[in-house]
């Protein structure tokens, strides 16, 4: 009898603190892991819906005008500095009223955006990230057609350095940069 | 019991090496993807056991973390989105989120990978048909990402994406601008009246004084009239509309068109607003 109570005596406190605290060491290593590819996931989805509004109003533009809007340069995201935490795009500046970009996405961001324009073969807009071979740029040249290139700028991480995205008028595909990688 | 702790850091330990040994294969033998376990659309409803929203809320948690990982395939993503909308076909949010994520996999997106985000469009827009964002971004996917050197699908392509555009634009809360971005579409499809025809739909049926300015400049644009004359003649339709539409719905305001109007385009003409039933 002595010896069946003497199994039945359950845990000690220690063993479940112990029990507790690995556990908690596997959460801790987890969940900033989660949050950080699933921030990661939602960020490069927010490019894609922003490029293709872009896309659609560059050409909009384009053929209401002639020419592509205004450049805005590498200099002109906005938001300026983007965080590991969403933003709010408003107040909207006057470049993007320009071009009536009207965000299927999310007004609150996690990404700056801008974009360059230049005329068939002229270079001059072209900006040092953009044209810089990569792995430190994209390798962007001037084509032979009216042009423009769209450039996100992100810190999905929070951590220094931003990660960049690019896609052009004549490519599609959206290429990926991170800084200090 | 003692040993209860112990146990628990030897699992630890184990799950730690298995992780490190599989990384460190993978390295080895360059295997740059994985590809995520997800029920077939068919099995998901099934496999949720009734629980259809705690479903697709858990596959999404598999797919953010898989998508924004460094080695997720266009068909894990695929195959978890469509597990998910399978699951839970209400789930507003995924339809569109879904169709990014799916092309931006980091291994095997192609074309087939744009047009499996596209049904998946296609799907949201029948199951939610009063959100304007899914057909407004299936539209852009038909008329940007989908690639072809044929001509004639690349027009099927071009007059699909713009139709659902043209749709997205008279759901609730869509931009009524948008009207214009159709009107160019249409333009570039060459079919110059039926841009015509939408915008001067549009004007009747919206109330943002911009978006309307916006919308009459681009008609009288297209229709090389003078936008002073347009908006009279405009206005005057409007009047009779508003008028027909307060005799025949006394109990409904003017936007329920948009709902339970007739169709308009194509071949709209303002005066069958204002015509007696």
């Amino acid at each position: 009898m002595s010896r069946a109570r003497g199994r039945q005596r359950g845990f000690t406190l220690i063993e479940l603190m112990v029990a507790v605290a690995v556990m908690g060491i596997i959460v801790a290593i987890a969940i900033p892991i989660f949050t950080g590819t699933t921030r990661k996931a939602k960020g490069e989805a927010e490019v894609k819906t922003y490029f293709q509004d872009l896309r659609t109003r560059m050409e909009e533009y384009q053929q209401q005008r002639g020419v592509y809007p205004p450049s805005l340069g590498e200099d002109a995201f906005h938001p300026a500095e983007p965080t590991a935490r969403r933003q709010t795009i408003f107040p909207v500046p006057a470049a993007w009223t320009a071009i009536r970009l009207r965000p299927s996405g999310s007004t609150d961001v996690y990404c700056g955006y801008t974009w360059a324009t230049g005329l068939a073969g002229d270079a001059a807009n072209v900006g040092a990230l953009a044209s810089a071979a990569p792995p430190g740029g994209f390798g962007f040249s001037a084509p032979a057609t009216s042009w423009y290139y769209l450039m996100a700028r992100c810190n999905l991480d929070g951590a220094p350095g931003y990660s960049y995205y690019f896609t052009d008028s004549t490519d599609l595909s959206i290429r990926t940069l991170d800084e200090g990688s | 019991m003692r040993a209860a702790p112990t146990a628990a850091v030897a699992i630890a330990l184990i799950a730690a090496a298995q992780g490190a040994r599989v990384a460190a294969k993978d390295e080895r033998t360059g295997a740059a993807t994985d590809e995520p376990f997800a029920p077939s659309p068919a099995a998901a409803p099934l496999l949720s056991l009734g629980y259809r929203e705690l479903a697709a809320d858990l596959l999404l948690a598999r797919a953010m973390p898989y998508l924004g990982g460094p080695r997720s395939t266009a068909e894990g993503v695929a195959a978890l989105c469509e597990a998910i909308v399978a699951s839970d076909p209400q789930y507003r949010q995924v339809y569109e989120w879904c169709a990014h994520a799916m092309t931006l996999a980091r291994a095997g997106v192609d074309q087939r990978t744009h047009l499996r985000a596209i049904a998946l469009l296609e799907r949201g827009v029948r199951e939610l048909p009063d959100d304007w964002r899914i057909p407004y971004t299936a539209g852009q996917m038909y008329l940007i990402d989908l690639q072809t050197d044929d001509p004639a699908q690349r027009r099927a392509w071009n007059e699909r994406g713009t139709r659902l555009i043209e749709a997205a634009i008279r759901k609730p809360d869509a931009p009524a601008e948008a009207a214009t971005t159709a009107a160019v579409l249409r333009t570039r499809l060459g079919q110059h009246q039926r841009a015509i025809d939408g915008l001067r739909e549009m004007l009747l049926i919206t109330s943002d004084a911009s978006a309307r300015q916006r919308i009459l400049d681009k008609l009288a644009e297209l229709s090389h009239a003078d936008a002073d004359e347009l908006a009279a003649e405009l206005l005057e339709a409007r009047r009779r509309f508003e008028e027909a539409w307060a005799r025949d719905h006394p109990a409904l305001p003017a936007a329920m068109y948009l709902l339970i109007g007739p169709r308009a385009a194509p071949g709209f003409d303002p005066a069958d607003l204002s015509r007696e039933r």
